[in-house]
């Protein structure tokens, strides 16, 4: 083969790799070992994967794009205040709950999140006390759902993810289970204690019919 | 890595071209039912290796809640309705040093409760009902949970294995739960199906694809006890200024006033601010209160405990004078005061000292939560 051929041979390649990505819009496409299954697919049949490929998706999804964020600063542990950013990557809406995708990172090296670092009154060790979402609808603020067996004792369970033990440069990713939104509500405030409200986040809604 | 990056480029030129021209042609963007144009983890069912996957949603969590720590990946298959209880199945697995013994633990000690669960047991996950405002924790018997065991989760670095977990029976109309895993990562709106899954394979925690794992016999599921593992949950709603917080449970709502907007300082007065908001706990206790109102003023541990007692007295009859005339005739009220005695929060603080200057209603309620 000559270097001429060679050199359109690669470029073409290139340009059809190019439009495989346009088309999967950058994302995963089925290799050779699915495709033939995906290639024609059925109303009822599930597409044929395989098990990498299950598993490619769920650990190359990388940081979610986000939808809100705030910074500010947090008292950690040893005395010292440290920067934290909060991004929300989703507020999905159901009929008869919101769930709630974040994450936390130290703005300025690791910080140690201290017990009392995201705590109110009530100071709770285990999760972001406060963490809420205020509806503009009803004017109602939501918070986590609690374990009523165990409230008020400082470890009561709750619908959230437990708090960070320190916080790094990396987003770390929590979650958090709340009361539904009104139906009528397209974006939202989500509260982290200590940090300054994110207004204007908007609502993923997955009510029946959407 | 995604997908795309599996094509490999033959080296013959000509030969390359046609073929990539077939593959692109050929291949579809992404697999049916795909969202973002891969797999479709949060509602979607795949083929793998001839098994029949369902996926419900992803979750991540750090496996011990440092920064630094490697982050755990899954994916929960479902949640479904078998003899005497409730199966949870769900894969998960870390893409840097992989799962197992020196490797990423997915349920460290720290999240495992040993002490009610048994030591090495899967057993940080949870189903929460938010329609019947309860929890389910795992079954349990002689002191160890029915699920799978911590020790026999290993996986190679990007690699999924199946676990399970067994929880109590749902109420008869439930049809979606949401399933905590790990560090509490919730997966949200799991429909509820019917049976276990199939087919059963030997291995403890098969890699994905591969079969299911079987769950705890009959025989263990029948000696639980599944009130043990049932837990009522509290909805916490509040008005945006955080006068009024409503906590709701199936029976129950405790409405906790905010005494400083309430009241004058140092005063048993309503304040201007208080009567729109006492009329919405009124409003609500006569559509659907039942039974007694217990209406209890609280104190901070500034002045003498007399003063205290007597103020958290008068505060709660204060409040019982326009809650009860607009409350309808199916409850009836009483009244208590506990003066600094029960605290919520720490007196050191101002922020503790204002929160625990309150008034709580209690009453019972019948029909649907709000």
């Amino acid at each position: 083969m000559s270097a001429r051929r060679g050199t359109v041979v690669v470029s073409a390649i290139a340009v059809v790799a190019t439009l495989l990505a346009g088309c999967t819009g950058g994302d995963p496409t089925p290799d050779a070992s699915s495709s033939a299954a995906s290639a024609t697919p059925s109303a009822t049949a599930p597409p044929e994967v395989s098990a990498a490929e299950v598993a490619d998706d769920l650990f190359g999804a990388g940081v979610p794009t986000a939808v809100g964020s705030t910074s500010g600063d947090v008292e950690g542990g040893g005395g010292k205040t440290g920067a934290v950013d909060a991004e929300v990557y989703a507020v999905d809406a159901y009929a008869d709950r919101t769930l709630v995708s974040f994450g936390l990172r130290s703005g300025d090296g690791e910080l140690t999140v201290a017990a009392f670092t995201f705590t109110g009154p009530q100071w709770s060790f285990d999760y972001l006390e406060g963490f809420a979402v205020v509806d503009p609808t009803t004017q109602e603020r939501l918070e986590a759902y609690v374990d009523t067996s165990t409230e008020g004792a400082g470890a009561a369970h709750e619908t959230c993810s437990l708090k960070p033990k320190t916080l790094g440069p990396d987003f770390y990713p929590q979650t958090c289970l709340l009361p539904p939104l009104d139906p009528a509500t397209t974006a939202v405030t989500v509260e982290i204690p200590n940090l300054p409200p994110i207004d204007d986040v908007p609502v993923t809604r997955h009510d029946a019919g959407e | 890595m995604g997908r795309a990056a599996r094509f490999t480029v033959p080296s013959r030129g000509t030969a390359t071209l046609a073929l990539l021209a077939v593959v692109l042609v050929a291949a579809p963007a992404a697999p049916a039912g795909a969202d973002d144009g891969g797999i479709d983890l949060a509602h979607g069912t795949v083929l793998v290796d001839g098994t029949e996957v369902p996926l419900q949603g992803r979750f991540a969590y750090p496996t011990f809640g440092l920064a630094e720590d490697p982050v755990i990946r899954g994916v929960v298959h479902g949640v479904y309705r078998v003899d005497g209880a409730t199966a949870l199945y769900y894969s998960l697995g870390e893409d840097t040093v992989g799962m197992g013994f020196g490797e990423a633990n997915p349920f460290p000690s720290d999240i495992q409760e040993a002490s009610v669960y048994g030591y090495n047991m899967a057993s940080s996950v949870e189903l929460v009902d938010v329609g019947t405002l309860q929890g389910f924790r795992p079954l349990v018997v002689d002191g160890q949970a029915l699920t799978s065991s911590s020790t026999d989760l290993e996986a190679g670095p990007g690699q999924l294995v199946v676990a399970w977990a067994l929880f109590p029976e749902l109420p008869e109309g439930t049809t979606t739960v949401d399933v905590q895993i790990g560090r509490g990562a919730v997966v949200a709106d799991v429909p509820v199906g019917d049976g276990a899954l199939a087919p059963v394979v030997p291995e403890a925690a098969p890699v994905l694809g591969t079969g299911w794992p079987a769950l705890a016999p009959s025989d263990q599921v029948g000696a639980a006890d599944p009130a043990a593992s049932t837990f009522d949950l509290a909805r916490r709603t509040s008005d945006v200024e955080g006068v009024a917080q409503s906590a709701e449970t199936a029976e129950e709502v405790e409405v906790t006033l905010d005494a400083n907007v309430l009241f004058d300082k140092g005063s048993a007065t309503l304040s201007s601010a208080a009567r729109s908001t006492l009329d919405d706990v009124a409003a609500d206790i006569a559509a659907r209160g039942t039974g007694t109102v217990v209406i209890t003023g609280h104190t901070d541990s500034d002045g003498s405990d007399a003063d205290n007692q007597v103020l958290s007295e008068d505060r709660a009859d204060a409040v019982l004078s326009v809650l009860e005339p607009a409350s309808g005739d199916a409850v009836t009220f009483t009244t208590a005061g506990k003066g600094e005695s029960a605290p919520v929060a720490s007196n050191a603080t101002p922020e503790g000292q204002q929160a625990n200057r309150r008034v709580t209603v209690v009453y019972s309620v019948q029909g649907d939560a709000r």
